[in-house]
């Protein structure tokens, strides 16, 4: 494998539609696009957060990804088109923790079994280092060697999920796609599961596509972050750019939604969560429930970058940022105009 | 405020692999009248199971083996010119029969699960989930008089716009898999409330929904308190959640209270490590790249030994005196109470001080 690829997966206009047949059986089939040219990469070693609301195509994405749904456009692993690679050096390269770790698990089979599953689909050493390999990896995610002659149903949720994101670790993949991994665990034990995915990041360098619904989870675990809505991404950039210099009205809503301990206000937001107006086909995606939303935002804006010159991008989809991106020319310009007459006299 | 609810020294025995144990420990508190009380603790403390014991829904693994459930059932209302009518006596919901019970579940009593697609019946549509209570029930300014078709129509539709069902003529023909999940939700909390219930008991009801879902959810739990005074037991993992709706808090420990108090109290001055851990978990965007101080360990099963402050094998601060007693209650503060023997003991503690002031909490 190169050492030169810089991209772990590189997502470039990726369309997915599905065709919705109705509920009678002569009812009008109805298309219905999921994704809308989704453009992201996810670099190597970097943690890769992926926050929207459930039903805005954060999974299809990654079911992409993954190779579980058709889609148009263009993804590429490791360098490689996606349809290129079969499926053994696809799953050597990147693996996949779900949302619900009991359902992930055979019940009828031993840990030992589904851990070492992938190293026999592999042919990777013999029956003893295969075990020995599992003994390991099961220390490494805070469970001991005793686990692998358990059955799943003799767990706790958060122990399964360790054995998940273990088997997802026992080829050593360049990247996790973790979908809502700890959305349906405890607040003690989801934090476990967070300090878990640093532990063996400090030990082992991999990218991760950390796919969730809280904001504020996704800051704390991710280097980049993408906001989805309606399957178009409509904020994009460092984890610190996206909460902290937010600029879409839907990402503002996101973070306001996440309980804090801060003293709870009375002003709600339940208001803007409800359509305010009608949807317009091809307006802006989050016309229908945006406060701010106006005439101008009746087509579609484009992702534009807002970030100082020389710094990451933070890429943002709204009208407000086109207006922002505008000034910052303007600004620009005026400087240079005035930089000019200034080089003339020196 | 007077007490709607009193559990007293409820004990719930589970029958498990041929053995008898202790899944809720002789646990009391009360419900007053219009507050939302919030009950925390991680999957397996007893939060549910002391919940289902007040529905009467527990399993046949499952039994009320000692305490009391009181349930002070206000007076009918009167009209004006007439004398007010005395409460009628309370009753003990553990020694009720299901017969009697069906009197008080879903018309003074309903509850909320956590996931509402699994509560609601697939093959009915929802107007008429929502209106089954009321025919059950017959809920009526006149006792004895059947509600007319008319009427029933009319409540469902008031109570789809109570809980905030846009559209709520054309979503009642609907079935449950065409709304989404917090569409979903907001039906069954308007099939638990329609009969206007004087307690309703949410377990977990946002943590299956989305953070902006579950932002409306409690938005709409507290105007229902507000606007009907209805108590509300709140019962969720996440500390966070229950700061957004709760007057008061009850955090569990397999089985166990180990701290009780009013909302920001607990949160601003968290007494037992158990509830300072459950704060912790909880990632805050100001501690990026930081580990997370969780609890190590897990909970105890039901059948392992428990410790006399069960919390022992997990803290920190544990000491030989907390593997031997049961800690008492201490007072720490106005109604905020810690069950832990380090509570007033800054000295003895190795390691780590609390940030409990030393002269607070004597016994009283």
């Amino acid at each position: 494998m190169s050492t030169a690829v810089e991209n772990v997966v590189e997502v470039s206009h990726v369309n997915n539609t599905y065709t919705d047949s109705g509920l009678g059986i002569f009812s009008k089939q109805t298309k219905r696009q999921v994704l809308h040219d989704v453009c992201l990469t996810i670099r190597k070693d970097e943690f890769f957060g992926l926050v929207g609301e459930s039903g805005c195509g954060k999974s299809t994405l990654a079911n992409a990804i993954l190779g579980l749904i058709p889609y148009e456009g263009s993804i590429r692993v490791m360098g490689r088109e996606r349809s290129e690679l079969d499926r053994f050096s696809f799953s050597s390269a990147v693996q996949a923790v779900f949302q619900d770790p009991a359902s992930a698990l055979n019940p009828r089979k031993t840990i030992g079994f589904t851990m070492r599953e992938p190293l026999r689909a592999h042919k990777i050493g013999t029956r003893a280092e295969q075990d020995a390999a599992v003994g390991s990896m099961l220390k490494k995610v805070g469970l001991n060697e005793t686990y692998a002659a358990r059955y799943p149903g003799e767990l706790s949720g958060g122990q399964k999920q360790r054995v998940c994101i273990g088997a997802s670790l026992m080829l050593e993949p360049e990247l996790i796609i973790a979908d809502e991994a700890i959305s349906a665990l405890d607040v003690s034990v989801g934090a476990q599961i967070l300090n878990l995915f640093q532990e063996i990041d400090t030990e082992k360098d991999f990218s991760m596509l950390f796919i969730s619904h809280n904001l504020d989870v996704v800051y704390y675990l991710c280097d980049r972050i993408a906001v989805m809505y309606c399957g178009h991404i409509v904020e994009m950039g460092t984890a610190e750019d996206v909460c902290q210099k937010t600029t879409h009205p839907y990402t503002k809503m996101l973070m306001a939604a996440v309980p804090g301990f801060g003293p709870p206000t009375t002003k709600t937001i339940a208001e803007t969560a409800e359509p305010l107006r009608e949807e317009v086909p091809g307006s802006c995606p989050f016309y229908a429930r945006c406060r701010k939303a106006t005439d101008a935002c009746r087509s579609c804006p484009e992702l534009i970058n807002i970030a100082e010159p020389g710094e990451e991008e933070h890429l943002v989809r709204c009208v407000l940022a086109e207006k922002k991106a505008e000034e910052q020319q303007t600004a620009a310009q005026k400087q240079e105009t005035a930089q000019k007459p200034q080089e003339e006299k020196a | 405020m007077s007490n709607l609810l009193e559990i007293k020294n409820l004990t719930i025995g589970i029958h498990e692999n041929g053995g008898e144990y202790t899944a809720v420990d002789g646990i009391s508190y009360e419900v007053r009248r219009g507050e939302i009380l919030g009950v925390v603790g991680e999957s397996g403390c007893g939060k549910s199971i002391t919940n289902l014991a007040v529905m009467g829904l527990l399993n046949d693994q499952l039994s009320v083996t000692g305490g009391e459930i009181i349930y002070h059932e206000p007076p009918a209302k009167t009209a004006e010119n007439e004398p007010p009518k005395p409460a009628p006596a309370p009753v003990d919901l553990a020694k009720m029969s299901a017969k009697e019970r069906q009197h008080i579940n879903g018309k003074e009593i309903s509850m909320v699960y956590q996931e509402p697609m699994t509560s609601l019946d697939p093959l009915m549509k929802i107007g008429k989930q929502i209106a089954e209570p009321l025919k059950l029930h017959g809920v009526n300014s006149k006792p004895g008089v059947k509600l007319s078709k008319e009427e029933i129509r009319a409540r469902v539709l008031k109570a789809m716009q109570d809980v905030g069902i846009p559209e709520p003529e054309r979503r009642m023909e609907l079935y449950p898999h065409q709304l989404s999940g917090g569409m979903r939700q907001r039906v069954v909390i308007a099939i638990a409330t329609i009969c206007h219930p004087r307690l309703l008991i949410a377990d977990e009801p946002t943590t299956a929904l989305d953070v902006t879902i579950q932002k409306q959810v409690l938005a709409l739990l507290k105007r229902i308190n507000r606007q009907y005074r209805t108590s509300i037991v709140f019962v969720s993992h996440d500390l966070a959640v229950i700061n957004q709706i709760c007057d008061r808090v009850i955090v569990m420990y397999a089985g166990k209270i180990v701290e009780t108090g009013p909302t920001r109290e607990i949160l601003l001055h968290p007494g037992h490590e158990y509830t300072k851990g459950l704060i912790r978990s909880i990632p805050r965007r100001e501690e990026k790249g930081t580990p997370l101080p969780n609890i190590p360990g897990r909970v105890p099963s039901t059948t392992q030994y428990r410790d006399p402050c069960p919390f022992a094998p997990r803290c920190a601060l544990a000491t030989d005196l907390c593997r031997e007693q049961e800690p008492a209650g201490v007072e720490v503060g106005e109604e905020h109470v810690v069950y832990c023997h380090m509570i007033h003991r800054p000295e003895q503690i190795p390691g780590e001080i609390p940030e409990q002031k030393p002269e607070q909490g004597e016994e009283t």
